[in-house]
């Protein structure tokens, strides 16, 4: 682990790639990504330009080599920075290295991507590798790192985590062992602040939307999300946290379907709060809850979250003070 | 012959095994198919299958044998990605990889959700976000960023026109908008 | 001189990828040349055709370009000396092994490369003598590694035919995993009871002798005398004052070991019928209380044991270090780790077994209570790509089918069910065994490899998750027992002990044989023999019938009294001596003195390593087979007909990277065909103007290749020659030659993929860097330099 000596400030900047999801629908994710990298000292620069990743679900789908030049094109903006790409979304997360991987296992292939980047003044090199933040915080910095940044220990939470699926799988591509099916990353730096990561059924199942399933028949991802939310309420847990906007989404927005839907079966709604892992971490190390998106100050309706985050403010209260 | 009788006898017998379909997976280098043994741990792995009717084995094992049917099937259109298939193939076999690839040939044929086209067509390629914060539709998104102090657009293809342009060019040069058009005429159709 | 050169196509395995028309009417067009091709050279036809035309056309040098020489050298040695010539006036081109298996996608490469194979077999078979062979006299003694099933009947075939036997086991007792089976398929006799006899009998045959707790560390020597030396750990017992009372020392010992399939105390035997019947005490468990030594009434308890070193001297070897069950652990998804209910065959055969830890009751580990529904998931560790393990371990279907019937059988009114890929039934009965478990005791089959096996939230019971293949159908079942089926690994350590005995492996790490089907219970070395599943998965009847017949190869050849040895040990061209002493520091065998002013050899105290000839600057030493003119003249043909870039010279010991190369070769992994390979017996008989002479005529890389440092079959020879090439690389230095153009690697034998590597990587590197020229590197010049060099060597 590296201690707070051996972390080079310069080696600390990184290109913050935002996606869609989180700049359009979830801001205070990017909110607080910025404020918690901004106050564990690390510089995050903006990759001018950056669209979308493409979404592997749809867009790869649809055309691989669209998915892959425009993949191409995001990380060669964070090349010319002379920085990593880094991405709080685990579908961006499998775009920028899936591409990033292929393209530096075939040579054939980045030379064609390179041919076509051309011909709008950019080049892909591959020597950036792509991170998620989560990878960043667990692998760059590491839990010792972290631990000198808390101030507020959560120890009566309870959360349900939820990695989702592309920050892990194909485990081929991804940084942590090959370890596919029990990761473990994302309950330490829950547990850094104190609270207690719930065993749940199925904990690593899919939240139903990726691939495109949400936008081709919704009702299909919400029974993925009821399965999952019937697992967690079975658990007991307070809230639940992610790493991916997209997870966030559907389980913030996708309690409403499912008590739309299947109200039947699941009897009563859930309202388990959704919180996304910098939220919770910014709020243990002391950052302002208004700006980390935790109080909703604005009076916009029809907006995320779309569960309350009360019941989880209210459990924490006393230990902020 | 009658009618019901034709349809109790029907000769539905299996000729050939020659499918294109397997031409284009071994040409994209996704030739591991062949150790196939047909031993079902992708399907039992599927979390979608256990809801909807998506039998990743039967999908591939029929695509392979040129059963192009799977193409038109929205099953394939299911699979949300999880990729345990592909961790958990005994046989070192690119299981999601295969399904991506025979989501690909599908569009190239044409076959392509309405909701996912309109996606493609009037949202990624004009906007180059999947998901956008431009328009009147979205201004309640921009004021959310902006009460948390970020600018009302993001720094990304939103804020710099030229780069979206720079997006399209490449859409253009690798043929997705001629996809895309060949697409509309024929939904137009 | 008259040179036969016979060419064989081995049906397709050659012809298939070399244009043998081509290969032949390149060479007839050739003075002197009398060039065959058969379709297989070494079939009887093939044989006496060899025999007929040698006679014929009086030929005075063979070459056989074929399959490896270590297959077939004996047999073609033979043959011709059927033919009234001397056997060692014989010459191999590899262009099977190493040319056309692993080849196969470059066709005309391959071909070009075997007109070098045969050029510089040719060249080689020119300078040859004829020779003596050499006899040593066979030590009638034989040495069992591992006292398993495979190891207890080698060693009674044996010690019946009146030879003496050791057996080495490293565990406390001999029986291995058969003696912890409860019933064993398809008859359903009782395991201990057919092993515990032979067992008791090998503890009092008077021409065995069994060593426990004990490991091989060493071996030296050939087929007929080797040397071993051997590890022997402390039982802590004093064997000739224990008289097996064991419960005494047991019952006062405070340790419970509380595994659950396996308990004991810190002092216990493994199982009742463990021959030796001593106990042993577990070090790392044991407290170091003394309590069992206070109770045992004759002192027999001694904690002051150490560990010994045993030396042996036997004439052949038999490596039966067995099996490892497969570890679930590393399929996570299974969730081996996580869930008590969750056992693999192996445990459930303990609970089987009256004397195992349930006394034969079938309890779910969570709650001591029997399981309602039971359920077998084959294929575990077994026919899986994604962890290495290819293959079908052969035993799994029947031994769940066993232990399916006996779990019904146990408890009547049990549900049964078996998950499987397929069922391979093979072996006589076992159909019709497998027919029963369906027919009979309605146990269910489902053809399906299961995805998952997951808790429930809400009870205590497993869920089993997966496809049922022939309905199309996913499931979730649940049950109360999981029983995993894990495949077969080979021994644990066995990599250590095959560099120990310089013998091969396959792919997955089992024992390679000398041939699949004809020789599948000998080693790769002469004089190792081989039985039982470390040679590859089977059941105890095939274990058995393996191990008799290596014990019947081991009778052979101890009947023959004394074995012909290759007469490849230095001669002395005296008038070319002239008494410089170089060779004398590097000898370590005793083999060269001086006395009255004249070179002597002691040909019986010289292994053939051929140290001492590298530094003669005189050949007046000399290897017959392997001289420095001998070798010069391969490299010079090569080069003189240079047709490929990058061209690499090869140096490959016999003893390790030879045969890796070979291994590479059956295992059919490609590699670029530029490399020419030259046989050497050491790499320390590579005299380093090789290397220069080789990068001088045109070679743009030099590769050689020997066995680990420890492992070396002349005790040094590669530290010897890894000396030398530090002095290569210095040297071309100086010559402005770029010394990343020679390389020197350790390749076992049992490396056939590193090998293949290996070669692959050199090349890709040697193309990088182009072809050889002389300033390459700009430091000072050409081929003077090289004689300098070269004679400056000659001081180191």
């Amino acid at each position: 682990m590296n201690s707070l000596s051996e972390i080079q400030n310069d080696n600390l900047k990184y290109g913050l790639f935002l996606g869609c999801i989180i700049p359009n629908r979830y801001p205070m994710i990017e909110r607080s990504i910025r404020d918690v990298f901004d106050e564990l000292g690390m510089k995050l620069l903006d990759l001018k330009g950056a669209s979308c990743c493409p979404a592997p679900g749809v867009f790869r789908s649809f055309h691989n080599l669209t998915w892959l030049v425009i993949a191409a094109r995001n990380i060669s903006i964070a090349e010319k920075l002379g920085v990593s790409p880094i991405t709080g979304c685990n579908g961006c997360y499998g775009t920028l290295r899936d591409v990033w991987y292929e393209l530096n296992h075939n040579y054939k292939l980045k030379k064609d991507i390179n041919k076509e980047l051309n011909k709008i003044g950019k080049k892909y090199t591959g020597k950036y590798e792509p991170k998620h933040i989560v990878q960043v915080l667990y692998l760059d910095l590491g839990l010792d790192y972290l631990r000198n940044y808390i101030k507020y220990s959560f120890s009566n939470l309870k959360v349900a985590v939820h990695y989702g699926c592309h920050i892990v799988r194909p485990s081929d591509k991804r940084p942590w062992n090959n370890e596919y099916e029990y990761p473990t990353f994302l309950d330490e730096i829950v547990e850094l602040t104190g609270a207690n990561s719930i065993e749940y059924k199925d904990k690593n199942l899919c939240c139903g939307a990726g691939g495109g399933v949400r936008s081709a028949i919704n009702e299909v991802a919400a029974d993925f999300t009821k399965e999952k939310l019937i697992n967690i309420r079975n658990a007991g847990v307070d809230i639940i946290i992610t790493c991916c906007p997209f997870c966030q989404l559907q389980f913030d927005l996708g309690q409403k379907d499912v008590a739309n839907l299947y109200m039947d079966e699941i009897k009563k709604p859930f309202n388990i709060p959704v919180i996304y892992i910098t939220q919770l971490l910014g709020l243990s190390m002391g950052l302002d809850p208004n700006r980390l998106g935790l109080i909703k100050n604005h009076t916009l309706k029809d907006i995320s979250p779309y569960i309350s985050y009360k019941p989880f403010l209210k459990l924490i209260k006393e230990q902020l003070i | 012959m009658n009618e019901k009788i034709q349809e109790i006898i029907k000769r539905d017998i299996c000729e050939s095994y020659n499918s294109n379909i397997l031409r284009k997976f071994i040409d994209t280098g996704l030739e591991e198919i062949r150790a196939c043994i047909n031993c079902g741990t992708c399907t039992g792995s599927c979390p979608s299958g256990r809801r909807t009717a998506l039998r990743t084995r039967s999908v591939i094992k029929k695509a392979l044998d040129g059963d192009d049917s799977v193409l038109k099937d929205i099953d394939i259109w299911l699979c949300s990605t999880c990729y345990y298939c592909y961790e958990r193939c005994p046989r070192n076999i690119l299981v999601t990889d295969m399904v991506i690839k025979l989501r690909n040939i599908a569009v190239e044929k044409g076959y392509i959700l309405e909701k996912h086209f309109n996606l493609a067509y009037n949202v990624f390629f004009k906007t180059c976000h999947a998901i956008s914060a431009k328009g009147e539709n979205n201004k309640k998104w921009r004021e959310l960023r902006e009460s948390y102090k970020l600018p009302s657009l993001p720094p990304t293809v939103h804020s710099y026109p030229e780069a979206v342009k720079e997006c399209q060019t490449l859409m253009k040069e690798v043929k997705f908008k001629k996809l895309l058009d060949q697409i509309k005429k024929k939904i137009k159709k | 001189m008259k040179i036969g050169l016979f060419i064989c196509g081995c049906g397709r395995n050659i012809s298939g990828t070399i244009d043998i028309d081509k290969v032949y009417d390149h060479f007839s067009k050739l003075t002197n040349y009398y060039v065959f091709e058969d379709q297989y050279l070494c079939s009887e036809s093939g044989v006496k055709n060899i025999i007929k035309e040698i006679k014929k056309k009086k030929m005075e040098r063979i070459v056989i370009a074929a399959c490896s020489l270590k297959l077939h050298g004996s047999l073609f040695q033979k043959t011709i000396q059927k033919a009234g010539i001397n056997k060692f006036l014989l010459s191999f081109a590899n262009i099977r092994e190493q040319n056309s298996w692993v080849h196969s996608k470059n066709p005309i490469k391959a071909t070009k490369k075997a007109i070098d194979q045969i050029n510089m077999a040719v060249e080689r078979a020119k300078l040859l003598n004829p020779l003596e062979a050499q006899y040593a006299d066979i030590i009638p003694k034989t040495m069992i590694i591992g006292g398993g099933i495979a190891g207890i009947k080698a060693a009674l075939a044996i010690a019946n035919a009146g030879y003496n036997v050791c057996i080495i086991e490293k565990r406390p007792t001999i029986g291995g995993y058969m003696a912890l089976f409860d019933k064993t398929f398809p008859t359903l006799d009782c395991s201990i009871c057919v092993l515990g006899p032979l067992m008791s009998e090998i503890d009092d045959h008077p021409n065995i002798k069994l060593y426990t707790l004990s490991k091989v560390k060493k071996v030296k020597g050939n087929i007929g005398n080797f040397k071993v030396t051997v590890l022997k750990k402390p039982r802590f017992i004093n064997e000739d004052e224990c008289i097996h009372c064991f419960d005494i020392c047991r019952e006062v010992c405070p340790i419970e070991i509380n595994d659950t399939f396996f308990p004991r105390r810190a002092i216990d035997v493994p199982f009742p019928q463990a021959v030796p019947l001593f106990p042993d005490i577990q070090k790392d468990y044991c407290i170091g209380c003394k309590a069992c030594a206070q109770a045992c009434e004759r002192e027999a308890i001694d904690f002051n044991q150490k560990e010994e070193i045993l030396e042996f001297k036997v004439g052949s070897i038999i490596v039966s270090t067995g099996l490892e069950p497969f570890d679930p652990s590393i399929l996570s998804e299974l969730n081996y780790n996580n869930y008590q209910d969750i056992i693999t065959t192996l445990q459930l055969e303990r609970m089987l077994n009256g004397d195992g830890p349930t006394n034969g009751k079938i309890l779910r580990p969570s709650t001591g209570k029997p399981p309602k529904r039971v359920s077998f998931v084959l294929c575990v560790g077994s026919r899986n790509k994604k962890i290495h393990h290819d293959y079908c371990s052969q035993v799994c279907c029947n031994a769940a089918i066993k232990q399916a019937i006996l779990v019904k059988k146990n408890i009547p009114n049990i549900n049964v069910n078996v998950y499987y890929i397929d069922i391979r039934a093979v072996g006589k009965n076992c159909e019709e065994f497998y027919n029963r478990a369906r027919e009979d005791f309605g146990i269910r089959f489902i053809k399906s490899n299961i995805s998952a096996i997951v808790k429930s939230d809400t009870s205590d019971e497993l869920i089993i998750r997966g496809e049922s293949v022939s309905e199309d159908m996913l499931f979730e079942n649940k049950t109360d027992l999981v029983v995993l089926a894990v495949g077969i690994e080979p021994a644990k350590n066995t990599n250590k002990l095959c560099q120990i005995l310089n013998i091969s492996q396959d792919t997955y790490g089992f024992l390679l044989e000398k041939h699949l089907k004809l020789r599948s219970s000998e080693s790769s070395i002469n004089g190792i023999f081989i039985a039982g599943a470390i040679q590859g998965p089977k059941d105890i009847a095939s274990s058995i019938a393996q191990a008799e017949s290596a014990a019947a190869k081991v009778i052979t050849l101890f009947i023959k009294s004394r074995v012909e040895l290759d007469p490849y040990i230095v001669y002395l061209r005296k008038e070319n001596c002239d008494l410089c002493r170089l060779c004398l520091n590097i000898c370590e065998y005793n083999a060269l003195n001086i006395k009255n002013n004249e070179l002597n050899i002691i040909q019986a105290n010289c292994t053939g390593c051929g140290a001492c000839a590298a530094m003669c600057p005189n050949e007046a030493l000399n290897i017959p087979g392997f001289t420095k003119k001998q070798i010069s003249e391969q490299i010079k043909v090569v080069l003189k007909n240079k047709n490929e870039f990058p061209l690499i010279i090869g140096f490959l010991c016999n003893w390790c990277s030879y045969a890796g190369a070979d291994l590479a070769g059956t295992s059919k992994i490609e590699y670029p065909t530029n490399i020419r390979a030259i046989r050497v017996m050491c790499t320390a008989m590579l005299d380093p103007a090789l290397v220069f002479e080789s990068l001088f005529f045109g070679a743009d890389g030099v590769i050689i290749m020997g066995c680990y440092e420890n492992d070396c079959h002349y005790d040094s020879g590669f530290i010897k020659a890894k000396k030398r090439y530090k002095s290569v690389r210095e040297i071309l230095i100086k010559a402005g030659i770029n010394e990343d153009r020679v390389r020197i690697e350790s390749v076992a034998a049992g490396e056939g993929e590193k090998f293949a590597k290996v070669v692959s990587d050199f090349t890709n590197k040697i193309k990088g860097l182009g072809t050889t020229k002389i300033n390459e590197c700009g430091e000072d010049n050409s081929i003077k330099g090289l004689v300098k060099s070269k004679q400056k060597l000659g001081e180191l």
